[in-house]
């Protein structure tokens, strides 16, 4: 069993962090305040390769694997987690959708686009009374001829509003549920689509998430992604390997918070000595250090399944997504513990990272969710 | 034109570098990152703008161990096409002069009418390369170059100076140091990194390079940290207070009046 990344993965993972540190963590406050996206930086990631790590070079990918994603991910996270979930997306639910379950002449036409970030794509799943469930959807595409017309109106799509490509799930058969849903590949210059309500989110605000409106947008029948009603697939499938990409968000916004932490309370003096030198300090240091460390070492070995192709993953996925999302969580409280009063202010990071967790417990499948895949799985059902 | 570059390694600057307690002059390397000079990334980046626009090739030349390669193989993602890597012991640990007449045989066989590296290593301080190897293949230098226009046989090279700056124009080929500033080196791209694997480093010897093992000239007999300076002493009080108890300290502890 060999632990290390190998050099190739290294100068990918190092080319990351660089890259996060010069050019997203200088403007991360900036962009949270003004909910802005960094959208030149995701541009730039698209030209060094980093949109398109699981595409094969015969669709102009980088194909570095799912382990040097993960890493990267993790890397982008540490600086500004709004980039780091576009870039999770693009990856791990566009891409990975499309070379999945797309025609040969869907990947001919979208991925290299996709992979050098001259489109961005979303995935356009939840509506505001399903969200869990997706069985419950409303918007609906009705079959006329070799075309569909979608109607309605999807909410919460993270890259809605930078989005060219769009991933979006309908009701094809209402009477079969979550079995007559069906996944189209659509780009956003359609007749009858418009990007609608921008939300004001509590985290993740460099990141765009808007509602997806279709008014009858008449769509040819080849724009549908794998076959009629086999929605729930496309959507299950492609959201274990993005359980992959929020997971590596929720360890990299914990280590940077540790390192937030740690930094902090070297500098604070109280009662005479740095803070650092208490025991129940110390303590609370040990154990987030311990669980990013834990924590960081399965989101690899998940991500290695993933790349290796030898096995089913989607109990370690939702296993990883959970853990490191509610350790993210406990890391960045007592974190912002550690700083006291200032960590409640806009000027310390920790503050931002805190409110950036949150998400990671919620979107691509709530705790509750991974909590049932797992459940399902270990009970055989 | 062909560009050789001259390529260093050193430890990343965030690593935490400690003396090794047994060999002198030499650092703890477990634990220990080591990159690509940074400044030399100034150098590969120029070397790749000429070629890119003039043609040639850029080639890398390094002395330094095994563990170097990493060095090169990062400016090889950036662009480098080939290197040769020194890696001999007497080679490694000779003194710069002689290591500039190592670097200049190995150069001479690469038709390079530019030679190129960083304008110091961050981790010595080291910043004679550049003359040295000029020196050994009896060919002008400019060092600290923060802006390179090459024309036909000629180069025009700015050098910054304190309240202002140098314009310098030399023949080629030339050795010229580069000077942060000069441009931006590019980020690797993830395809460029899995190509860099495969190009070519040929590790060379002194014998193979004509040149025997000497004995070092100079030689680093010891490092030192630097001692952490002791507490200093507060006082308090009104300003009259703080100004008296200044005055007491200095006449009476520190006797200096």
């Amino acid at each position: 069993m060999d632990f290390t990344f190998n050099e190739e993965q290294k100068m990918i993972i190092d080319g990351a962090r660089r890259y996060a540190r010069e050019k997203l963590a200088p403007v991360a406050a900036e962009l949270d305040e003004k909910a802005e996206v960094n959208l030149k930086a995701l541009k730039e990631l698209g030209a060094l390769g980093y949109l398109g790590m699981t595409v094969p070079e015969e669709y102009d990918g980088s194909n570095a694997g799912a382990v040097a994603y993960a890493a990267s991910i993790i890397e982008f996270s540490k600086a500004d987690a709004g980039a780091a979930v576009a870039v999770s997306v693009q990856n791990s639910l566009v891409n990975d959708a499309i070379l999945e379950f797309g025609t040969e002449k869907q990947k001919r036409e979208y991925l290299p686009k996709l992979v050098s970030g001259e489109w961005i794509g979303c995935f356009s799943l939840t509506e505001a009374n399903a969200g869990s469930d997706p069985g419950s959807l409303r918007a609906a595409a009705v079959k006329d001829g070799d075309h569909f017309e979608l109607s309605g109106t999807k909410n919460f799509t993270t890259n809605g509003g930078i989005a060219d490509v769009m991933i979006v799930f309908f009701q094809t058969d209402k009477e079969k549920g979550a079995r007559g849903i069906s996944a189209f590949l659509l780009k956003t210059d359609i007749p009858g689509f418009k990007v609608g309500k921008h939300e004001n989110k509590m985290g993740i605000r460099s990141s765009s998430t808007t509602e997806m409106v279709f008014d009858k947008c008449r769509v040819p029948a080849d724009s549908l992604l794998s076959a009629e009603n086999k929605g729930l697939k496309v959507a299950l499938a492609t959201l274990d390997g993005g359980r992959i990409g929020i997971a590596a968000q929720a360890v990299g916004i914990a280590e940077a918070a540790l390192e937030e932490a740690v930094r902090y309370s070297k500098e604070r003096v109280q009662f005479g000595n740095r803070i650092a030198e208490l025991e129940g300090l110390q303590f609370m240091l040990a154990d987030m250090a311990t669980e990013v460390e834990v924590a960081r070492t399965m989101l690899l070995r998940v991500a290695w399944m993933k790349e290796s192709h030898t096995q089913k993953f989607m109990k370690e996925a939702a296993m990883i997504k959970l853990y490191a999302s509610e350790m993210s969580h406990r890391v960045c409280h007592k974190a912002l513990q550690i700083h006291g009063g200032y960590g409640f202010m806009k000027e310390y990071k920790i503050e931002r990272l805190y409110r950036d967790q949150r998400i990671t417990e919620i979107y691509e499948g709530t705790s509750e969710i991974q909590r049932c895949v797992i459940a399902r799985s270990i009970l055989g059902e | 034109m062909n560009i050789a570059v001259i390529i260093r390694q050193v430890p990343d600057t965030e690593a935490a570098v400690k003396p090794h307690p047994a060999n002198q002059g030499a650092i703890v390397e477990d634990g220990v990152k080591f990159i690509l000079n940074p400044y030399d990334e100034y150098a590969v980046e120029e070397a790749l703008r000429i070629t890119e626009k003039d043609g040639g090739e850029v080639v890398g030349v390094c002395i330094g161990p095994q563990r170097s390669e990493t060095a090169i193989r990062m400016a090889m993602a950036m662009g480098m096409a080939r290197a040769i890597l020194i890696s001999d012991a007497p080679a490694v640990e000779a003194d710069l002069v002689t290591q500039g007449g190592i670097l200049a045989a190995a150069i001479k066989g690469l038709s390079a009418r530019l030679i190129l590296c960083g304008r110091e290593m961050i981790d010595t301080q080291n910043d004679a390369a550049a003359a040295v190897v000029a020196h050994r293949l009896g060919i002008p230098h400019v060092l600290a170059a923060s802006k390179i226009e090459i024309s036909g046989d000629k180069a025009t090279v700015v050098r910054d100076i304190e309240g202002g700056s140098l314009e310098i124009e030399t023949a080629l080929p030339a050795a010229i140091s580069c000077q942060k500033g000069l441009n931006e080196p590019r980020y690797p791209t993830l395809i460029a990194i899995k190509r860099a694997k495969n190009k070519e480093i040929k590790k060379m010897t002194l014998a193979e390079l004509g040149l025997a093992a000497a004995q070092p000239k100079s030689r680093v007999t010891a490092l030192r940290p630097l001692q952490a300076r002791s507490a200093g002493v507060k006082v308090a009080g009104s300003p009259e207070e703080v100004a008296g108890k200044c005055a007491a300290w200095l006449s009476e502890t520190a006797k200096v009046i």
